[in-house]
């Protein structure tokens, strides 16, 4: 199974990528901090959830998989586009 | 990116995938499910690239693997990667080939970080208590955790200078803190400010969205010094000093180094 996630610096998802997704795709501005970023991308809908003792739950096994492609420095080409 | 770049980005991705989800061997399934259309990790500075060196730093040696070039005296020539001993705090994040999971676990007052790769495990206090001596350095630093609304914020400072952040190796001096932001039920956006003014010109801040992969397990990790190499290249390496010895009781100039015909200066790291 694979998808795309096309993170827009603008605000327009392909429907593509909404139809390919179990869940509503991220859209970001890479810029300013996770919290601005996450809050640009969340599923307005989706609220964080939280554990047992009231705090996020970010519990589970997680990877680095996705961002196998994505280079540490960005290249030239890109300029000052961070996505 | 426009839409072409992320097309073709995308393509990468899918042929990348393809020909690791058809090995039969190791590293399948190694190559994640999406593409995102991220240009870089640096998201600070604006241009995407960790910033210049410091003169300090470009003189300080980097950490050989058993692909370098030696000299190799002894064990501690390899680096701790190599030696199965870490990849740092930040290095265990870092994508690789394989090993690329990691397992986030809650408690009331400490988050506890176990990377699959090396299976070095972070135990981060939540408590408030104050940091360690700063006579003190680790190879992970010592951390310090709280929350910030729906954020796991992690500060971490007594590094040794022996692991690398960004391609370089850091100082003692690195400060580090980490922002850890769940945005859907499978993504976690992980954001990383590195400050270590006697490395880097300036600090800097890195961005990765972690993920869950579906059927993905941590895996034992094992390993073997350099996959055995390192056995074999100090054995060499004293192969060429009896070489040495022998060619200057002769009157002759040391023999070229084999380990430099067959890696070249370009792998030395």
């Amino acid at each position: 199974m694979s998808f795309s996630v096309r993170v827009f610096s603008g605000a327009v998802a392909t429907a593509a990528a909404l139809m390919a997704l179990s869940v509503p795709p991220a859209m970001a501005q890479a810029e300013g901090s996770a919290d601005a970023m996450a809050a640009k991308r969340a599923n307005p809908h989706w609220k964080a959830p939280r554990n047992a003792w009231g705090q996020p739950d970010l519990e589970g096994v997680w990877t680095t998989d996705d961002m196998r492609g994505v280079p540490m420095s960005r290249p030239a080409q890109y300029g000052t586009r961070a996505t | 990116m426009t839409d072409e770049e992320f097309a073709r980005y995308a393509k990468q991705r899918q042929s990348a995938r393809d020909v690791d989800d058809a090995r039969t061997g190791t590293f399948r399934n190694e190559e994640g499910t999406r593409s995102f259309s991220y240009t870089s990790m640096v998201i600070d500075p604006p241009d995407g690239r960790v910033p210049a060196l410091t003169a300090a730093a470009r003189s300080r040696p980097g950490g050989q693997g058993s692909f370098g070039v030696g000299p190799w005296e002894k064990v501690q020539d390899f680096s701790l990667y190599d030696r199965c001993i870490t990849r740092g705090a930040i290095g265990s994040i870092m994508p690789a080939v394989y090993g690329n999971g990691a397992r986030i676990i809650q408690t009331p007052d400490t988050v506890v970080i176990s990377y699959e790769m090396v299976h070095d495990t972070r135990v981060i206090p939540l408590d408030g208590r104050p940091p360690i001596g700063e006579g003190i350095h680790l190879f992970m630093g010592d951390s310090r955790g709280h929350y910030e609304g729906d954020t796991l914020v992690i500060e971490s400072r007594n590094f040794t200078d022996r692991t690398a952040v960004g391609g370089a190796r850091h100082s003692e001096k690195l400060r580090m803190v980490e922002r850890f932001t769940r945005i859907d039920p499978q993504m976690i956006d992980y954001e990383i400010r590195v400050d270590d003014p006697e490395t880097f010109t300036k600090p800097w801040t890195m961005r990765m969205t972690i993920t869950s992969q579906p059927g993905y397990e941590i895996y034992e990790y094992g390993c073997h010094e350099g996959n055995n190499a390192m056995r074999n290249a100090l054995t060499a390496e004293r192969a060429y000093e009896k070489a040495a010895a022998e060619a200057k009781e002769k009157g002759l100039p040391p023999p070229e180094r084999v380990f430099q015909q067959v890696n070249g200066p370009d792998r030395a790291r």
